[in-house]
């Protein structure tokens, strides 16, 4: 949306427009960083990050200081065995083995690489990222050998998928394949940062006994990014929707893009949803694991981005013709309620999960499953936030109060003798007042007798003579 | 997801109305479901339609090892090949003893009930409370040896013991305490807490040292229902486009709806539990809520709707606030109560219609390692699919 755009948008939606105001305005991070005390070669790291990730390096800079370096690290690391994967000018023969021996360049003083073309986005990084090993050489070594283990996994599966690929095209034809395809680009990187954490004592250990709980919290972003994208991926012939799924609607991949094809196209599309939303469970799960604000921020907000991008997708074919957004309201909205705990997160995911039930379609095949999933969504909120309790039902059958209303009760009553003293000072000033207005007016010569005379003799107004009175006085 | 692998021993069961819907479902069961392999007794089926094939059952849920035996008030509908029948009356000591002296049951299966929406008071309370008393003691040896000694009794209660019909009920435990008196204002879900108490006080209690439990279904539906899903479904054939437009409620509110075969599976666990901890520990009083997930009440009504072929778009859908109809489902009460009459959409309809109520599974994992085998939109379709192969049947025979 251009500047235009945004003027006729946000005058129309003014809770976005809140949201916006409120997460510039509003937003601390948990731990200010002081960018003075930072070093040359520190300096340059952020620079590179600041370079190769949009969405990534605002939420990384925000970390606790003990996280900041090898969170920052892992991520440029990441990106650097990307930037070699994407970059088809180099030869299956050169990349391989690049791939595979990546981990080792990480402890090589010096290593730089400049072999990708010059068009490739992030190739400032390699050539430069002789200052990244030097970081990563200055890091506790416990951090040092978790990054040095995920890239070692990473290097080798993208290794293994180049291959696969060169020999038989790039594709995906079962679901497991599909996961196991996400699991290498993000699943690893969930398995490095909980690890992270862990050591660092940010998050409970029991998280490393689940690892299906930060499988699915990469698996649910990255398959987020696999639906949004399918558009600008299909231009630049690349398919990552299994075969396995859209099988079942089309014959030819390229038919889910005719606009014949519509309804099928939605359908498969809502079949990769409910694929993608199947983890949401065990996102919360390992969000409820977490200790430290900055760690929860930094992991919570791409999740709540993603469901709200799987929302936005689900059932809206604009997605097969062109690439789509959440707007940057919802995003600073979804920004604001994911760095506060894990409660209003929740409240966030129930919110866009019944969005999401809302526009599901009985004409859909995937109807009811979509619905049971969004279901096992809300009931797991529950589990972690009950809105009813047993021991409140058993208060309720024994005729007494639960604790809620039992406090509710007692807030009443303070409530009801406020009132009445606020009450009665304001009867006693208004009684002050008067006494004293009539006062003044006795000492001025008002006759309260003689009122008092006429009244009780049934006359209220003043009599016609009275007035005539009145007014040659008043002459 | 797969019970399968697994052979149940369960010795002489006998299944106290076993020509009910569920009766005939735990039958089928227990007798690894001759209605998939005895085309005499195969249910009506949909033919050539992809949304009504489903895997089989007996594939899916455990084989049993078992002899099986049925009473019921009247045995001539709902039998299945390899049970044996029996004529009788459970409130009638006499008639018990007489089955139980020739079935010499180890493990006792009782799930007969009048109809919720038929029966009366007195009828429900005789056979729900005074009959289940009958039973229960016949079974543990309190009126007279039998021959034989039963180890384990499984009671289907009902999971409105603890709702009071109008409130909602949100992952509700088991912990919940029963709702009695006038707080209940169902008579049913009444007796059949009475009943569930009652069952509950003879674990170990009776001579024969005799294991009790309850379980407890919600919004049980599939082949053979009679309620919740025959009505819905006929709705969807006969509702005019406009009434199925109408929707009461934001559709919001969860709501379970639980697979026959699911609820079968889980008395059969729960039966061969207790046979293992006869001879082991003594158990505490065990009631246990065997649900699918929940999914949106509304949703489940669309979902069959379109499954007979009236699809119901959520942009078509007229969602009518609770809180104006409730009031005119009680004027309609009122005017046609002067008649004598039910209108079709009362009160208690609409706060159905409109309340989340749905139970936690917890107990049912952890107690029995219960698992839904059947997902709820399976259970639905086979629901719905033996409405639509009945209906096409009758409907065959009425051209003829």
């Amino acid at each position: 949306m251009g500047l235009i755009g945004n003027l006729v948008y946000y005058p129309f939606h003014p809770f976005e427009l809140r949201a916006i105001i409120q997460w510039k305005v509003w937003h601390n991070p948990p731990h200010e960083r002081n960018e003075a005390e930072d070093t040359e070669n520190q300096k340059l790291c952020f620079k590179l990050l600041d370079m190769t990730s949009r969405s990534f390096a605002a939420v990384i800079k925000e970390l606790h200081p003990e996280m900041l370096m090898p969170v920052c690290i892992f991520y440029l690391v990441l990106r650097g065995l990307d930037t070699i994967e994407d970059d088809t000018s180099i030869p299956l023969k050169t990349k391989e083995p690049l791939l595979r021996s990546f981990k080792d360049f990480l402890t090589q003083d010096g290593w730089t690489f400049d072999g990708n073309r010059p068009e490739e986005k992030d190739r400032e990084l390699l050539v430069r990222f002789d200052c990244v090993i030097k970081e990563f050489k200055a890091m506790k070594p416990a951090y040092q050998a978790i990054v040095k283990d995920i890239t070692d996994k990473m290097g080798n599966g993208m290794a293994d998928y180049v291959v696969k690929a060169e020999n038989d095209g790039i594709s995906v034809t079962t679901v497991e394949e599909y996961d196991l395809y996400c699991y290498y680009v993000a699943g690893l990187v969930g398995e490095g940062l909980t690890r992270l954490f862990v050591e660092a004592g940010f998050g409970n250990p029991a998280l490393l006994k689940r690892p299906n709980l930060h499988k699915s919290m990469g698996l649910f972003l990255q398959k987020t990014n696999i639906i949004r994208d399918i558009r600008e991926d299909f231009d630049d012939n690349r398919r990552f929707w299994p075969k396995e799924i859209w099988s079942k609607y089309v014959d030819n991949f390229e038919d889910l893009f005719k606009p014949e094809n519509k309804e099928l196209a939605l359908n498969c599309n809502s079949h990769m949803v409910l694929n993608a939303l199947e983890h949401m469970e065990e996102c919360l799960f390992y969000l409820a694991g977490l200790r430290e604000q900055s760690v929860f921020n930094f992991c919570a907000i791409p999740q709540s981005m993603a469901i709200a991008t799987m929302n936005l997708c689900f059932r809206n074919y604009d997605m097969f013709q062109r690439n789509i957004k959440i707007t940057k309201g919802e995003a600073c909205g979804l920004m604001v309620q994911s760095t506060q705990n894990l409660s209003v997160f929740c409240d966030t995911v129930r919110r866009i999960t019944r969005e999401i039930h809302q526009k599901n379609t009985p004409k859909d095949p995937n109807f009811l499953k979509i619905s049971i999933v969004c279901g096992k969504i809300e009931k797991f909120i529950e589990t972690i936030f009950p809105s009813q309790k047993a021991e409140d039902a058993q208060r309720q059958v024994k005729g007494e109060q639960t604790l809620a209303e039992a406090k509710k009760r007692e807030e009443d009553a303070e409530n009801r003798n406020d009132m009445c003293i606020m009450m009665l000072i304001m009867f006693g000033i208004v009684f002050f007042v008067a006494l004293i207005m009539m006062g003044t007016a006795w000492f001025l010569g008002a006759r309260f007798d003689l009122a008092f005379k006429e009244i009780t003799s049934g006359n209220f107004r003043p009599s016609e003579a009275n007035k005539l009175l009145a007014r040659n006085g008043e002459l | 997801m797969s019970a399968k692998s697994r052979t149940l021993e369960l010795g002489n069961v006998l299944v106290v109305g076993g020509c009910g819907f569920l009766g005939w479902h735990i039958v089928d069961h227990l007798l690894n479901f001759p209605s998939e392999t005895d085309p005499t007794v195969a249910l009506p089926k949909i033919e050539g339609d992809a949304r009504f094939e489903f895997p089989s059952l007996a594939s899916r849920y455990p084989t049993y090892n078992a002899n099986v035996s049925v009473v019921d008030l009247r045995t001539s509908n709902n039998r299945l090949p390899g049970a044996t029948y029996y004529e009788g009356d459970i409130t009638s000591v006499d008639s018990m003893m007489e089955v139980f002296r020739a079935v010499k049951p180890t493990v006792v299966i009782h799930t007969a009930t009048p109809s919720v929406l038929h029966a009366s008071k007195e009828m429900l309370h005789k056979v729900n409370v005074d009959g289940t008393r009958t039973l229960v003691q016949v079974a543990g040896g309190e009126h007279g040896d039998w021959g034989g000694k039963c180890k384990a009794f499984v009671y289907t209660s009902s999971a409105s013991v603890v709702h009071d019909t109008e409130s909602d009920l949100i992952h509700v435990t088991e912990e919940w305490p029963l709702i009695r008196g006038e707080r209940q204002k169902e008579y049913y879900s009444e007796t059949k807490a009475d009943a569930e108490e009652l069952v509950l006080k003879y674990n170990r209690q009776s001579p024969s040292g005799m294991v009790t439990c309850a379980i407890r279904p919600a919004g049980i539906l599939g082949e053979k229902d009679a309620t919740v899903s025959f009505k819905m479904t006929q709705l969807g054939y006969e509702g005019s486009p406009f009434v199925l437009k109408m929707q009461l409620g934001d559709n919001n509110n969860l709501f379970d709806f639980t697979y026959v075969g699911n609820i079968a599976y889980a008395h059969m666990l729960a039966a061969f539990r207790l046979v293992a901890t006869y001879d082991r520990e003594l158990m505490e009083k065990l009631s246990i809520s065997p649900m699918t997930p929940p999914i949106y009440f509304w949703d489940a009504a669309h979902y069959m709707w379109a499954l007979v072929g009236k699809v119901v778009e959520p942009q078509q859908v007229w969602a009518l606030p609770e809180g104006l109809l409730g009031p005119i489902g009680g004027l309609l009460e009122g005017l046609m109560g002067l008649f004598g009459k039910t209108p079709s959409l009362t009160r208690r309809q609409v706060r159905y219609s409109c309340m989340t109520r749905y139970y936690s599974v917890e107990k049912a994992k952890f107690r029995l390692a219960y698992l839904p085998v059947v997902p709820v939109d399976e259970g639905i379709a086979r629901a719905v699919g033996y409405v639509a192969a009945q209906r096409k049947e009758s409907q065959g025979k009425k051209a003829q």
